[in-house]
């Protein structure tokens, strides 16, 4: 029965996720980064025309992103770019639930390596993502 | 042809055009506003045209009389399309052609609560006796805030 | 009545002063020529009332209780708090630290030492025939940087303007803002930029070009007398912060012409951070991260950052363990966290300070409405009396 409902969950894909400024995103953070507003700007991925026709997501629906590092449910964009295989997300405690830390260099990294499917309900909520596990 | 057939079609002349055809045309070129057609307004019938109609002409709202017009939802306030202007660098050549703000009221483009606003649109060289096809503050935009309807 | 001041805008490291502000019975009313990010700060300006006293000494306790405590944040504060902040850190005998070494590696201090070569923006404006946007979208985090100097404004001896007197080329990984407006675009694969480099420098000595695109871009570097490269994270993490490579390539393209390095800093005065740690003899060793991994610290006060979105979850969570006083003017995930909360205000709007643009030069903050709320030098002076 579990190998069942593994198949009925949506077809999963992989994604790289490339941290990109946001002058939209950074002007909503003067205001704050707790608000709706700022969610909205920052709970997103914005992906390649040609990748949501292969992977079956419209403008606006939510997907989730997830890795070893933990999962996320934002909202999906399509961008005005090309960038097959890569979905663009700006800095925020959204892309940074998916981000390693690299102990031996010592940085936050720009690009990701992660899965994206569609669907699994509402975008998850900032001040949860600000709870422990 | 298709602002035409989301007219009436009936040519009453209520707008004060002989057809609607004739209506349609003078409606393209700005020269007529659509509330001229009252039948539009006051007929059930027209419901569905009318708010394609307007859904068409929205922009054309927010234009200045020469046509320039700005999506403020896009606009970033790089001051790219400011600083590009060659009426800017004309009138203000202390203030934005290098790149500061206006030093003075004779600018056609300048940033005001983050977005860029226009003034002084008869001055830009896309209008007048002399008119050429300036598009500077178009290609120097990052967001394609700015478009001549 | 209305009144109308020039102010600075704290928003990024571009520092503009020629911000027109209209203030109507102690309010901002409107803002004129800053970018959308400055006028949202500065139209959004607005703190709640709180007990300052019983809030400093609650930090002074949590500090005091601390066997091992860090300073953490300070790139979106004057150099006055720095200064301040530093000299906590001597009294406690901890770590202090900003994002200059996580964000860019090496780079800040190379630039800051005349390691590598590098200029002002004024110089950018009057004498640059290229500017060179490596991995940095100005666009996105300094949008008035192309407007305001490094592209389209006249200068003293580039009285044409950037369609005839200016080269600019946008080099990344994707076509961001910044490659839409700029002359050319010149897309990199991720890791690929030390080959780039090597490219390059190739064909400048005599090597056949692998392309039409580098070709001209080689061209407008022969041609070019004064040229500057701003680096962003993004050059950094191609480099795979391998410095050395880049002050070879700088040393390289200065035998073509004059060419410099500007760094495209996230945060108004990191700059400034760093030339105070060059002045208190200080290194930025970049182990705050690590040590917090490691559970080797067990207090932090963080000073106008938010972790919290900054750093990935295996690091920030560990900021939920751990005592946290911030000090910053907004509602963050980080505030929301904390275990103390001191609200400042903004360096410009409604308190002053001093702070170094991303190329150096210093400028004054002055503000603009008179409001109750501290400065983040006051609450750390107070912090650092009680200490």
């Amino acid at each position: 029965m579990a190998g069942i409902s593994r198949l009925i969950q949506a077809p999963e894909y992989e994604i790289k996720i490339l941290i990109i400024s946001d002058i939209f995103q950074s002007a909503e953070s003067c205001r704050g980064r707790i608000s709706r507003e700022y969610q909205d700007l920052s709970a997103v991925v914005y992906l390649d025309k040609e990748d949501m026709k292969a992977w079956s997501i419209k403008d606006g629906m939510n997907v989730t992103l997830f890795n070893e590092n933990g999962k996320i449910v934002v909202t999906g964009r399509s961008s005005k770019e090309e960038h097959r295989g890569i979905g663009l997300m700006p800095p925020s405690i959204y892309s940074m639930r998916l981000a390693s830390f690299d102990e031996t260099s010592g940085a936050i990294p720009l690009m990701i390596e992660a899965r994206i499917r569609r669907g699994d309900g509402e975008v998850t909520g900032i001040r949860e993502l600000c709870k422990k596990i | 042809m298709e602002v035409y057939q989301l007219l009436p079609m009936t040519n009453c002349k209520k707008c004060g055009e002989s057809t609607c055809m004739a209506f349609a045309v003078k409606l393209i070129r700005g020269e007529v506003g659509l509330e001229a057609c009252t039948p539009l307004f006051e007929e059930d019938r027209y419901k569905d045209k009318l708010s394609k109609l307007q859904e068409l002409f929205e922009t054309v709202e927010g234009a200045t009389e020469t046509g320039l017009v700005i999506d403020t939802d896009k606009c970033t306030g790089c001051g790219n399309c400011v600083v590009a202007c060659p009426v800017n660098v004309a009138n203000d050549p202390h203030g934005t052609a290098v790149g500061r703000g206006p030093t003075n009221d004779r600018v056609i483009l300048r940033v005001k609560d983050g977005v860029v606003v226009a003034s002084n649109v008869h001055e830009c060289r896309r209008f007048g006796k002399n008119r050429i096809l300036c598009d500077l503050c178009i290609v120097t935009c990052p967001s394609g805030a700015i478009e001549f309807v | 009545m209305s009144t109308q001041v020039t102010a600075t805008c704290p928003g990024c490291s571009c520092l503009c002063d020629d911000i027109e502000v209209v203030i109507e019975e102690s309010e901002i009313r409107e803002v004129g020529n800053a970018c959308r990010k400055g006028a949202s700060l500065f139209l959004n300006a607005d703190h709640p009332a709180y007990d300052l006293d019983a809030a400093i000494d609650e930090a002074i306790e949590i500090l005091k209780n601390a066997k091992s405590p860090a300073i953490f944040g300070l790139d979106n504060t004057t150099i006055e708090a720095q200064r301040i902040a530093i000299k906590i850190s001597e009294k406690l005998g901890c770590m202090i630290e900003d994002y200059s070494s996580i964000r860019y590696g090496d780079l800040l201090n190379l630039v800051v030492s005349s390691r590598i070569k590098t200029c002002t923006l004024d110089d950018v404006r009057d004498r640059a025939d290229i500017s060179i946007f490596w991995g940095s979208d100005a666009m996105s985090s300094q949008p008035r940087h192309l407007s305001r100097f490094s592209y389209f404004p006249r200068g003293e001896h580039k009285q044409k303007g950037w369609e005839f007197d200016r080269y600019a080329i946008s080099i990344d990984i994707y076509r961001s803002p910044t490659a839409k407006v700029c002359r050319e675009f010149l897309k990199v694969s991720p890791g690929q930029d030390p080959a780039l480099m090597d490219e390059i420098l190739g064909i400048l000595s005599g090597k056949p070009p692998g392309s039409k695109e580098l070709l001209k871009f080689s061209n407008e570097i022969k041609k070019a007398d004064f040229g500057v490269i701003f680096a962003g994270s993004g050059l950094i993490h191609g480099l795979n912060r391998d410095m050395d490579k880049l002050i070879w390539f700088m040393e390289g393209l200065n035998e073509y012409g004059e060419f410099y390095l500007i760094p495209m800093v996230k945060g108004y005065n990191m700059r400034g951070f760093v030339e105070m740690m060059e002045r208190a003899q200080k290194r930025i060793e970049g182990s705050f991260l690590r040590a917090l991994l490691d559970g080797g610290i067990d207090a932090a006060l963080i000073v106008g950052a938010d972790p919290m979105s900054d750093l990935p979850y295996s690091l920030s969570k560990k900021l939920l363990d751990i005592q946290t006083i911030v000090i910053d003017p907004r509602d963050t995930p980080t505030t929301e966290i904390a275990d103390l909360v001191i609200h400042t205000g903004i360096a410009g709007v409604d308190n002053g300070g001093s702070a170094m643009r991303m190329d150096g030069v210093e400028f004054e903050l002055v503000p603009c409405i008179e409001r109750d709320t501290p400065s983040d030098e006051a609450v750390l002076t107070r912090i650092l009396e009680g200490l």
